[in-house]
């Protein structure tokens, strides 16, 4: 509860710092202060990831100032990829620069495009907030670097991060739109979390399928700060030393969470599909990922789980950790945890409505799943 | 390392007795040092279960709740056993290898063998290779295994092309590390986060892998090398007084090389097959053995095998317990127990020697 409150303070804190600048001024989600363009042309994104995130803004001309991108995005999500490409013909013929990782990001590459505006994430798979150098070089090139996140503190940088580029790419009043309806949809959930009652034990499986063993977790920002928003218990808390790590499984066995939450990184159109992972996402249907998700806990032991014995299995999406939607993650988290209070709340609406508003493509797809 | 005592001539038969004696008495300390790891491995766990339940579960099974029956059968039994025979593997393959190359930096590890196994597996990762319609599940340790056996191939035809100049293989090995290093880097490079971040955890070594099936074959691997290694144990011995004495003895040392590597690359091939990269056990173990009860292969041989077995069984309970709840990659680990060890017992001996 008092973490919702921060969330909240948060951003009327954001919103302060960012208001009063009305010169070209802002302090981006690293804490530098950056001056923005009058005019930005010419713009590249550090992770193909952050597309949804520069859509929200640019609506149908997302393609008209994107002028470079990595195929990150692609390669991990090609058939959200393909659904972008076909509401927006134009991006595929956006210049690709590099596979996603920071070292295949080549700055002579993108200094040909001559962008004046890179948009990065401060931290995630692309350049991030540690590569002083790259963005020093950037910015002595003429090209501002404004850095974004949505996955540090997705509740709280989700808004700010989304107001900073309304500033940066004139789009003030999409950005306000934006946020407006984020904070509604996550008060929806705030407001009316149950606070008498104990919260209920949640093991998120991060990732959950990968060959090398179960139990990965997170407990820092990504997923891990959505579930807490949801007023859910995470067992990994306290536990994991850095963000995320392998918990072992004796210890769920030995001491049950109440629900079994999969970090879906399954993808339609990856060969991940047959790889064991939960598939979910994009052009995903419920069939293909409730037998992904089926197959996921009749392994390593975990059919001897209490809450996959006794049925309280979900799997979310894992790239909400990193979307601009995330609210959505923390409507569908209250409703398997608190499933009386939030009868009425409906997060497939909410994900259809953001989408019809603030996404160039139709949703056609599955983002989450229980068995 | 020389065990070589002066005796007085009369004293020459009881002297050789007592040797024996003591090199006898250091292979079952270290025996029941394993076993005493062994118990408290076994006892290791968030979930308050003893050792003794846990083997009263496999002598005498009584019907038990679910949680219980995967705790015992899934994770503490596989992993438990899983580092005695990787480490008894690995101490072994180290120990034939270090003897046949007659260089005592040699090691699965530091010749590429390791190397190409994490090649193999990082195909396997990044680009999605899948032969025969198998799974990553399966994959991944075939893979592994293909490149360790193919690097051991390798290190095989140069050992039989320099024939007598077989020093220069541990060079050959050594420059085959780094050129294995940089095709995994370039995989890397090209990989995606996820990729990259998986590679990195098999370059740990993880006991998480682990089941009971595959305990059993690596313990049929070992139990067949130990038995094959053991039958040639005075040829090996005969061997590290040098190649030409050897020969002389009407040993066919290119014979008995080509055995010993064969042996080192299923014993390698098998082991990170199912755990990943755990280096510093090959290298580490057969010199605790020699430091111990020197050069005799008849006690060298298994105590190199108790000694790797020791190590990462070990390093087993510290990846579990240092962390409550917790998993740590193993072979993060096996360095911080081992190179303690390892030191306290090199600068003990020559304390020792020089006293």
């Amino acid at each position: 509860m008092n973490k919702m409150l921060n969330y909240v303070g948060g951003l009327g804190l954001g919103l302060l710092l960012a208001w009063p600048a009305v010169a070209a001024s802002v302090v981006d989600l690293a804490g530098r202060e950056v001056s923005i363009p009058d005019r930005v042309e010419r713009i590249i994104l550090g992770e193909g990831r952050l597309l949804p995130a520069l859509a929200v803004l640019e609506g149908e001309a997302l393609t008209e100032r994107l002028v470079g991108m990595p195929q990150d995005y692609q390669l991990v999500d090609p058939q959200g990829y393909r659904q972008f490409v076909e509401a927006l013909p134009g991006l595929a013929e956006v210049p690709v620069i590099g596979q996603g990782s920071a070292d295949t990001f080549s700055l002579e590459q993108v200094l040909t495009l001559r962008p004046d505006l890179a948009i990065f994430s401060v931290a995630g798979h692309g350049p991030d907030s540690s590569r002083s150098g790259l963005v020093e070089q950037l910015q002595r090139a003429g090209v501002t670097v404004l850095f974004v996140d949505f996955r540090q503190q997705p509740l709280l940088n989700t808004p700010r991060s989304i107001e900073l580029l309304g500033r940066a790419l004139g789009r003030e009043q999409r950005a306000e739109a934006f946020t407006r309806r984020y904070q509604a949809e996550l008060a929806k959930v705030s407001e009316r979390l149950p606070t008498t009652q104990p919260r209920p034990s949640v093991f998120i499986h991060s990732r959950a399928g990968r060959a090398d063993g179960c139990c990965e977790s997170m407990v820092n920002g990504m997923l891990a700060d959505l579930l807490e928003a949801a007023g859910g218990d995470n067992v990994a808390n306290g536990l994991l030393p850095g963000d995320s790590g392998m918990l072992n499984l004796e210890l769920l066995l030995s001491q049950p969470p109440q629900h079994y939450i999969a970090s879906a990184i399954g993808a339609a159109g990856l060969r991940d599909a047959d790889a064991g992972y939960v598939v979910l996402g994009p052009g995903v249907n419920p069939g293909q990922a409730r037998a992904s998700l089926q197959g996921v806990t009749g392994r390593y032991g975990l059919p001897a789980l209490a809450p996959v014995r006794e049925g309280r299995v979900h799997a979310i999406w894992h790239s909400f950790y990193n979307s601009p939607f995330n609210v959505v993650a923390v409507q569908v988290f209250a409703r398997w945890l608190y499933p009386e209070q939030f009868a009425d709340l409906d997060p497939g609406q909410t994900l259809a409505e953001f989408y019809a508003e603030f996404q160039p493509q139709v949703l056609d797809g599955t983002y989450w799943i229980d068995l | 390392m020389s065990q070589i005592e002066v005796l007085p001539a009369t004293g020459l038969v009881q002297g050789y007795r007592r040797l024996l004696w003591r090199r006898w008495a250091w292979l079952g300390l270290l025996l029941t040092l394993l076993l005493v790891s062994l118990v408290q491995d076994l006892a290791t766990g968030p979930a308050g279960l003893g050792w003794w339940d846990v083997l009263r579960a496999v002598v005498a099974p009584e019907p038990m709740d679910a949680a219980t029956q995967v705790i015992i059968f899934d994770i503490r039994l596989p992993y438990a056993l899983m580092a005695v025979v990787v480490g008894a593997a690995l101490g072994l393959a180290g120990a034939e290898m270090q003897t046949v190359l007659n260089n005592p930096l040699a090691s699965p590890f530091t010749l590429g063998i390791g190397a190409a196994a994490t090649l193999g597996a990082s195909l396997v990762i990044v680009l999605n290779v899948s032969l025969f319609g198998l799974g990553p599940q399966l994959m991944l340790p075939l893979a592994a295994f293909i490149g360790a056996a193919l690097s051991c191939g390798l290190l095989l035809l140069v050992a039989r092309a320099l024939g007598t100049a077989v020093h220069t293989l541990v060079l050959f090995g050594i420059a085959l590390l780094f050129g294995l290093n940089a095709l995994v880097g370039t995989l890397q490079f090209i990989a995606d986060a996820d990729a990259l971040q998986q590679i990195v955890f098999w370059t740990l070594g993880s006991l998480a892998r682990a089941d009971l099936p595959k305990v059993a074959l690596v313990a049929l691997v070992l139990a067949l090398c130990l038995a094959m290694a053991m039958a040639q144990a005075w040829q090996l011995t005969t061997l590290r007084a040098g190649e030409e004495q050897a020969r002389s003895l009407g040993i066919r040392v290119g014979r008995l090389r080509t055995l010993a590597l064969l042996r080192v690359s299923l014993l390698t091939g098998v082991s990170t097959a199912f755990v990943g990269e755990i280096g510093f056990i090959g290298l580490v173990g057969p010199h605790i053995a020699r430091l111990l009860l020197g050069e005799d292969h008849r006690f060298f041989l298994p105590a190199s095998a108790l000694a790797g077995a020791l190590l990462l069984s070990l390093s087993s309970i510290v990846s579990r317990a240092l962390l409550p709840g917790v998993v740590l990659p193993v072979g993060l680990v096996t360095a911080m127990v081992g190179v303690p060890l390892f030191i306290g017992l090199i600068l003990s001996r020559s304390r020792s020697i020089s006293s």
